[in-house]
């Protein structure tokens, strides 16, 4: 099985601001992936708009620059926007627009609106990502777990939405003992993200509600002062597995998956560095 | 604004009616389904309580959709799990010539692929929570592609709510407003909800935890424990929507959804009646202002409100 190594810093681009340099924190995320050499780095957010919109502008420059020296390409991923950040995220992503024509050369999406106006708006490669993809996952229930996951998605409209939106990849979660991904589309390119799953996801985040006053906390995509940077939990179901919420997501790790029916996909690696958190 | 009221009790129907509803929703079981998909291979996002959420098939629900019709009241039925496969779908098409001959109001579905095929059978779509509409460029698409109706996700704001409204005027919008509320979203929370287990929020909130903070300080330890506890203990117990009725009013809101398909009927009656209280309210207001001060507050709202932890839209009061 040919392997494209991805890493993906989405949610979690504080990594590339440490003492470290960025060559240092990808070496070692690299590393620990098990990965010769990373072909892809994945930026922005895949469940948060305001960590999409308050992405700093200066670590995105240096990660641009630090790809085009190594000749990693590099993913802009954006989250579901609700309506009061959609016009702010759109901006956003103008801001970006010089580095399409470089080696920013693909966005990947999560909602159909952002689809159609991404289509419309910039020629560049476009992905379904992650939060398209909806077939339950619940390793609570072992007997669901142990099956194949065969995706739901691939349906002949699908078909349809990927010419008319000419889709280029799709990304899924390791959400079963395998997935087998077979009935893909023709062309399509498979990203499968490793090793935690989301299971669930929400615009009420916990951890931007920490230094709010009891009467404002717990609202939907509230501001906040990125406490999520600091501040992760692990929930004990007592199941011997990694359950961690990480930003507004909660996932579970599942290292046990396979990968049946294709005979290449993107590898994309979660490298959020738990042992930094005390 | 109607008051939408899931229908699992047939013997209370006329107790919803009197209360005020004025639309139903309903979901059903088929064994044949899970015979030849498997027992977590879902209808409706309700499939896996079984009976206890869908008590009916679906030849029950065609006789139930002509006695709801005969008291003119309007009745939708649910296909509102996270996902249909290609075989599933067609499947489902079944079910829509069903529910076209038996004059349903509309099916409520939560992906686009049924948004298309509802438009094939003529049958008025609505646009579950399911699908995550949380802004104009989302509502636009569905609506696009043949949506009648959108449901907007619980974890919008009132003003957003009203932004989507007014830039796509051409689909209408239902609410959430009593009940229960969740702390992740409909659209991309994807654990089971069955009778095994609770859902997963419930085994996060119960389960042990562990907070691991970068630079740990006794300060940051507490604030950051204490809103763990809030959070798991008190936000969102019920949720409940009132405070925000006249706006909705003002926007024009076709509908206001009361859940809890498997919650007592006399309580679902109890919410129904302070809901159809605060619309008639409303619409005697000139403010929200006017409508706050004199809008019918649950009894047990001093404990209930929870400075706003109870709140679907807590910046209307707090």
């Amino acid at each position: 099985m040919e392997q494209i190594n991805c890493l993906n810093y989405c949610d979690i681009m504080q990594e590339l601001e440490q003492e470290e340099t960025i060559e240092t924190v990808v070496k070692e995320a690299a590393h620990k992936a098990g990965f010769e050499h990373v072909e892809r780095i994945y930026i922005g957010s895949y469940f948060c708009a305001q960590y999409f919109i308050h992405m700093k502008d200066s670590t995105v420059e240096q990660v641009m620059a630090y790809a085009k020296h190594m000749g990693i390409r590099v993913t802009l991923v954006i989250p579901i926007l609700p309506q009061k950040d959609l016009e702010e995220g759109k901006k956003k992503v103008e801001g970006y627009v010089d580095y399409f024509e470089g080696n920013m050369d693909e966005i990947t999406v999560n909602d159909y609106g952002m689809l159609s106006y991404i289509h419309e708006t910039y020629d560049v490669r476009l992905n379904m990502g992650r939060l398209f993809m909806k077939d339950y996952r619940d390793p609570r229930y072992p007997n669901f777990f142990k099956t194949v996951l065969r995706p739901k998605i691939f349906t002949r409209y699908l078909t349809h939405l990927i010419e008319e939106y000419q889709i280029d990849g799709m990304e899924f979660d390791r959400t079963n003992i395998a997935v087998n991904l077979e009935k893909k589309p023709k062309g399509i390119v498979i990203g499968m993200h490793t090793p935690f799953c989301y299971m669930t996801v929400g615009q009420i985040c916990e951890y931007a509600s920490i230094n709010k006053q009891l009467e404002k906390k717990f609202r939907p995509n509230q501001g906040c002062g990125k406490e999520c940077q600091d501040t992760i939990i692990h929930y004990d179901l007592q199941d011997d597995r990694e359950w961690i919420r990480v930003g507004r997501a909660v996932y579970f790790e599942n290292q046990e998956c396979d990968i049946e029916g294709i005979h290449k996909y993107r590898n994309i690696y979660f490298p959020v560095r738990l042992e930094k958190f005390v | 604004m109607r008051i939408l009221v899931p229908l699992n009790n047939m013997e209370h129907i006329d107790d919803y009616i009197e209360a005020g509803a004025g639309e139903f929703y309903i979901g059903f079981y088929d064994e044949e389904w899970w015979r030849k998909y498997g027992e977590y291979a879902d209808i409706n996002r309700m499939s896996g309580f079984r009976k206890k959420a869908n008590p009916f098939s679906i030849e029950e629900v065609v006789e139930i959709i002509k006695n709801v019709r005969k008291k003119g009241v309007l009745i939708y039925v649910t296909f509102n799990s996270s996902i249909y496969s290609e075989e599933q779908l067609n499947d489902i098409r079944k079910y829509f010539i069903i529910l076209k001959e038996a004059e349903v109001d509309g099916v409520i579905v939560s992906c686009i692929e049924l948004v298309e095929l509802a438009k094939e059978y003529d049958l008025p779509a609505v646009v579950s929570t399911i699908s995550g509409v949380y802004n104009t460029q989302i509502a636009k698409f569905y609506q696009e592609h043949g949506a009648k109706r959108i449901i907007i996700p619980r974890d919008l704001s009132v003003d957003e709510i009203e932004q989507i409204v007014t830039q796509v005027p051409e689909a209408e919008y239902e609410v959430f407003m009593m009940r229960n509320g969740c702390m992740f979203s409909d659209s991309n929370c994807l654990g089971m909800h069955r009778n095994e287990q609770c859902s997963i929020c419930g085994s996060l909130v119960s389960a042990p935890n562990e907070i691991h903070i970068k630079n740990d300080s006794f300060e940051k330890r507490h604030q950051v424990e204490w809103n763990d506890q809030l959070y798991t203990r008190s936000f969102h117990e019920y949720a409940c929507g009132l405070c925000s009725i006249y706006r909705f009013v003002q926007m024009n809101i076709a509908a206001c959804k009361i859940v809890g398909r498997s919650d007592e009927w006399s309580n679902v009656c109890r919410d129904i009646q302070y809901v159809k209280q605060n619309i008639e309210i409303a619409s005697e207001c000139k403010s929200q202002e006017e409508f706050l001060k004199r809008m019918q507050l649950p009894e047990e709202s001093r404990v209930m409100c929870k400075m706003g932890l109870s709140c679907y839209y807590p910046e209307m009061r707090f």
